[in-house]
């Protein structure tokens, strides 16, 4: 900031004064806490905590690569929303029991401000939900790994957030609540010393979440286009410069004037945006006017739409907007991922055993897969894309999707492909080759599907051959319903007699209570023991487990495993679609029925062994 | 329910007032604003003032007119030469002293030089008010530039009393015109910076236009002048109707507009300033050679080599800093266009050495009457960019 304005900065203390800030504190410590005879004592210094408290832990959500975040659930986003619209109380509560006028008038400010704005970030999650399909942090990030940044087609709302993180964290030019040059500090003039230092570095806590924030929605996180944490930081600051460059560059805003912007301005270019793009999508479901889609290309272009390879009359844009409701439709965005990922699987010779038994895999690409793809986004939904997809509303019948719980964009279309190349070459050896079964069954675990489990736990010994067979007829043919708790069972006790993916199971089973979908304690104890001098970093999950807090699989699950878990983890799974459905079985039943009969199956549970457990018989 | 009913429209809201200043960061100085507030919209603004009076009137009347001087630069302590102008021209008035022609034209360049220096202020302030910072501390070195030169030529970088009765304090020194030529060369770029920042600003113009409209008729009513008289569309400048010093011979325009609300005002200071910078080139280019002060021993005092030499020079030199020189007696009121206005001194003389009375017309306190009427109906950050807007200083309100 000093450099923008021709002037020096702070300088003095450290190499370009890099020990200032900390100086500064240590100043504003040392100062004398000044409380006034007329304020309310307890809020008065309760909300300066609470601003501390709500910039940390926003923190939370933010994961600094995939092995990494204190929190995440599928509502990250949501999570991130509940506590930044918190952040205006600390203000109101500040100025209101300052007793000062000034005060006053800058939390009345902070409310009309955040009145206006919090609509607009309200669109924001609107728009992710829409092109996400997801919530989730992780989503968010993996989805820009395979389409890049979502900065160039969301261009628009990129810029309308930014402005909505201005007006969040109360930055110029909408600074309103603590305007200095008309309400001297606004809600914090009253504070001094440690209580100042707080809103203070809450604020500036603020701005480096919400720019990280920004930076996951619409630059990648530490994904897309950049190698891991270090450049994620580097985004971060780079972004927090823009907050700084802005301050120096514009002046503010009145407050009227704010409002006109929040209500007049922006809410409605939100709305039209928003509506713009559906009704273009709308437009385009007709097939009569595909053709006016190709008048749309431009846009699209802008939109970065057009990036799907795509015949002018083959463009059915419906499947677009991700609807959250139907959890096996996709977005052209994801198929892209999809056949990009398929383009570079075959490039990358993942499948060199293919070419070594003399197919030629760039022709199975184009002739059988992509062809296939095309096929299916002309309007032909049969066949093998129902297999694919499944049924939307029948449970029963969910598909490779369903299977595997679209677990990866990538291992679908390596199952499919897979699948697909099996089908065609069911008779011959070179089946055999192609079935990577050990691996699919792999992710099926890791990502609890009822009905692959409940295949595994028929026959325990399996084969190649039979993996697939099963494939098959699990996906294809309409079968059984399958019940939370027989799979839960036979889940269970698959994790114990599979050596070479137990840990993977156990922790699933742990995660499974931990995330209360089955209440199963007793189990979740037995692997916590276990697990419990395997990794140094265990005893971090011993201090969230005694205290009780659960707050994420992330904190306690090994680190080699967590980088597969992680990648695959944010899909929408089937466990949701069984809850709400009513699926689900009810948790105190559960215990009461299945713990004695399980407690007696495990060899782990031995008296004479030296448990911890043991003692709480 | 009808007491209820009763109750309720009984009850109104109260009003809020706040006290603005003095300790307020955007008061300017000490200036006191009682303002009533209904939300943030202000009901009516009370201007309080003195918290800045030195009684420099009064003490004026206890000081040769040499020792006065000094006072005048801290009145306005952001255009200081030209307040000492005034009253400098004042004497020389009654006193019926005549300026050597150079002396005209290195007085005009440093007044120039002053309205350059006054506007930067006000315009950056007023900035700094409405919420940008950078204009403020790019223009700070302007204002360095120009200080300096104020200190080359007399020593002091603010309160220079370099303009005296009969000419000015020292000669200038020829390498301070070729800066000053290097230096307004080089400042349009700056203004044009200024400009990018804030006239091209949505945001700034979003906050400045249609706020506190003054009309020609309000503006002659409260007795206002310089850039508040002109941006109500009057075309008055003490400069072309009044002309002292050589501003005759020099061609410049005063900018004048219409709407009378905080841009045209701001505006008007920058374009101002543009002008400016011509009436400094075309001094530089006319400053004729000569003397720098007259040689009436009795009012200047005689140059260093004489009062060596010559005994009546050590005599007059004597009497000049310990008796001064005294003016016939007259009262007379002088105005000149200072960046702020018309500052105006009426001066009465009874021959002596001091003044008898003397009373300063500051145009800022004319200026402040009007906040009230301007600010009603107007929220509170428009109180702030008004008051930035008018450019007050209190040093000269006081006095």
């Amino acid at each position: 900031m000093a450099s923008l304005q021709r002037r020096v900065g702070p300088n003095i203390h450290g190499y370009y004064g890099v020990f200032q800030p900390f100086l500064d504190g240590v100043k504003l410590l040392t100062k004398e806490l000044l409380i006034p005879a007329k304020a309310n004592f307890y809020i008065f210094l309760f909300s300066p905590l609470l601003m501390m408290t709500l910039s940390f832990s926003l923190w939370a959500i933010i994961p600094l690569s995939f092995n990494f975040s204190i929190f995440d659930s599928r509502f990250s986003l949501l999570f991130f929303f509940i506590l930044s619209s918190l952040n205006v109380y600390n203000i109101i509560l500040a100025g209101w029991s300052s007793n000062s006028k000034y005060a006053f008038l800058g939390s009345v400010r902070a409310i009309a401000q955040f009145l206006s704005y919090e609509l607009i970030f309200g669109f924001a999650l609107l728009f992710m939900l829409l092109f996400i399909g997801s919530l989730r942090i992780f989503a968010i990030i993996y989805k820009q790994y395979y389409i890049g940044f979502l900065l160039y087609p969301l261009l628009p709302f990129a810029l309308i957030f930014f402005v909505v993180l201005l007006m969040e964290t109360n930055r110029a030019p909408f600074d309103l609540p603590e305007a200095e040059s008309e309400l001297v500090a606004g809600y914090n003039v009253e504070y001094s010393s440690i209580m100042f230092a707080m809103f203070f570095l809450g604020e500036y806590c603020n701005i480096i979440s919400m720019s990280s924030i920004w930076i996951i929605l619409f630059w990648g996180g530490f994904a897309a286009h950049s190698y891991g944490p270090v450049f994620f930081i580097l985004k971060i600051l780079l972004f927090c410069f823009l907050f700084i460059f802005i301050r120096s560059l514009l002046p503010r805003y009145r407050l009227d004037q704010l409002i006109y912007v929040g209500w007049h301005v922006m809410l409605p270019v939100c709305i039209g945006i928003l509506f713009f793009l559906t009704s273009l999508l709308a437009l385009t479901q007709s097939a009569a006017l595909t053709v006016i889609a190709t008048f749309y290309r431009p846009i699209l272009s802008w939109t970065g739409l057009s990036r799907v390879p795509l015949k002018a009359n083959s463009v059915k844009f419906d499947d677009l907007i991700v609807d959250t409701f139907n959890e096996y439709s996709f977005s052209i965005l994801q198929w892209m991922a999809r056949t990009n990922y398929a383009v570079h699987a075959f490039s990358e010779g993942l499948f060199y055993d293919l070419e070594e038994c003399g197919y030629d895999t760039q022709k199975l690409i184009f002739k059988n897969y992509l062809q296939h793809f095309v096929d299916t986004y002309r309007g032909n939904r049969t066949g093998i894309h129902s297999a694919y997809f499944g049924s939307p509303c029948n449970i029963n019948y969910p598909g490779l999707v369903g299977l595997f719980q679209t677990a990866s964009l990538a291992r679908d279309v390596e199952a499919l492909t897979i699948l697909e190349l099996s089908k065609l070459k069911a008779d011959s050896e070179e089946s055999l080759l192609l079935a990577w079964s050990p691996y699919w069954t792999y992710y099926a675990h890791l990502n609890r599907s009822p009905l692959l489990l409940n295949y595994h736990t028929q026959h325990e010994a399996y084969s190649n051959l039979s993996d697939i067979d099963c494939l098959l007829k699990n996906t294809i043919g309409p079968r059984e319903p399958v019940s939370a708790e027989d799979t839960f069972k036979k889940f269970t006790q698959f994790a114990y007699y599979h050596e070479p993916i137990n840990n993977v199971s156990l922790l699933h089973a742990l995660d499974l209570q931990l995330n209360n979908r089955i209440d199963f304690p007793e189990y979740s104890r037995a692997v916590a023991w276990k697990l419990r001098y395997k990794h140094p970093l265990h005893f971090i999950y011993d201090i969230f487990w005694k205290s009780g807090l659960t707050l994420s699989r992330r904190s306690y699950i090994p680190m080699q495993i967590n980088h597969q878990i992680n990648q695959y983890s944010f899909i929408p799974d089937i466990w949701a679609f069984i809850e709400s459905r009513e699926m689900r079985p009810k948790p105190k039943e559960f215990i009461k029925d299945n713990a004695l009969e399980l407690y007696s199956t495990f060899p782990l549970y031995d008296n004479t062994s030296s448990e911890p457990f043991k003692t709480e018989n | 329910m009808k007491q209820l009913k009763s109750k309720i429209r009984r009850k109104h809201f109260k009003t809020f007032k706040i006290n603005f200043g003095p300790q307020h960061p955007s008061a300017h100085g000490v200036l006191r604003l009682i303002t009533e507030l209904d939300g943030e919209t202000i009901l009516s603004v009370d201007p309080q003032i003195g918290f800045l009076h030195r009684g420099t009137e009064k003490l004026l009347e206890y000081k040769t007119f040499l020792q006065c001087i000094p006072y005048f630069d801290r009145l306005d302590y952001v255009s200081m030469m030209s307040q000492e102008h005034v009253f400098v021209s004042t004497i020389e008035a009654i006193g019926k002293i005549q300026v050597p022609l150079r002396a005209q034209f290195i007085r005009v360049i440093f007044l120039e030089i002053t309205r350059i220096l006054n506007h930067l202020m006000a315009i950056t302030a007023h900035a700094l008010d409405v919420g940008a910072i950078t204009p403020f501390l790019w223009m700070f070195e302007e204002r360095e530039k120009l200080m300096e030169f104020y200190e080359r030529v007399s020593g002091a970088r603010m309160h220079a009393s370099y303009i005296r009765p009969g000419g000015v304090a020292l000669d200038i020194p020829h390498s301070l015109l070729d800066d000053i030529h290097t230096f307004i060369l080089q400042f349009l770029h700056r203004l044009d910076e200024l400009e990018e920042l804030l006239s091209f600003n949505r945001i700034w113009r979003f906050r400045l236009t249609d706020i506190g409209i003054m009309t020609k008729e309000q503006a002659k009513l409260y007795g206002c002048s310089g850039v508040l008289l002109r941006s109500t569309g009057a075309k008055w400048d003490l400069r072309k109707h009044t002309p002292y010093e050589v501003y005759s011979q020099l061609d410049f325009k005063v900018p004048v507009s219409r709407h009378g609300d905080c841009f045209d005002r701001y505006i008007l200071r920058v374009e101002e300033m543009h002008q400016s910078v011509l009436i400094i080139k075309q001094c530089l280019d006319m400053l004729p050679e000569g003397p720098f002060k007259t040689d009436d021993n009795n009012i200047t005092s005689p140059f260093r080599l004489d009062s060596v030499r010559t005994m009546e020079a050590v005599i007059s030199h004597f009497k000049l800093y310990c008796d001064g020189f005294s003016l016939p007696p007259a009262n007379l009121y002088v105005g000149t266009e200072t960046p702020k206005g018309e500052l105006g001194v009426f001066l009465v003389t009874n021959n002596t050495p001091r003044p008898y009375r003397c009373k300063i017309r500051s145009p800022g306190f004319f200026h402040l009457q009007c906040v009230d009427f301007l600010a009603q109906g107007l929220m509170l950050g428009d109180l702030v960019a008004l008051l930035g807007s008018i450019d007050i200083v209190l040093g000269e309100i006081d006095r």
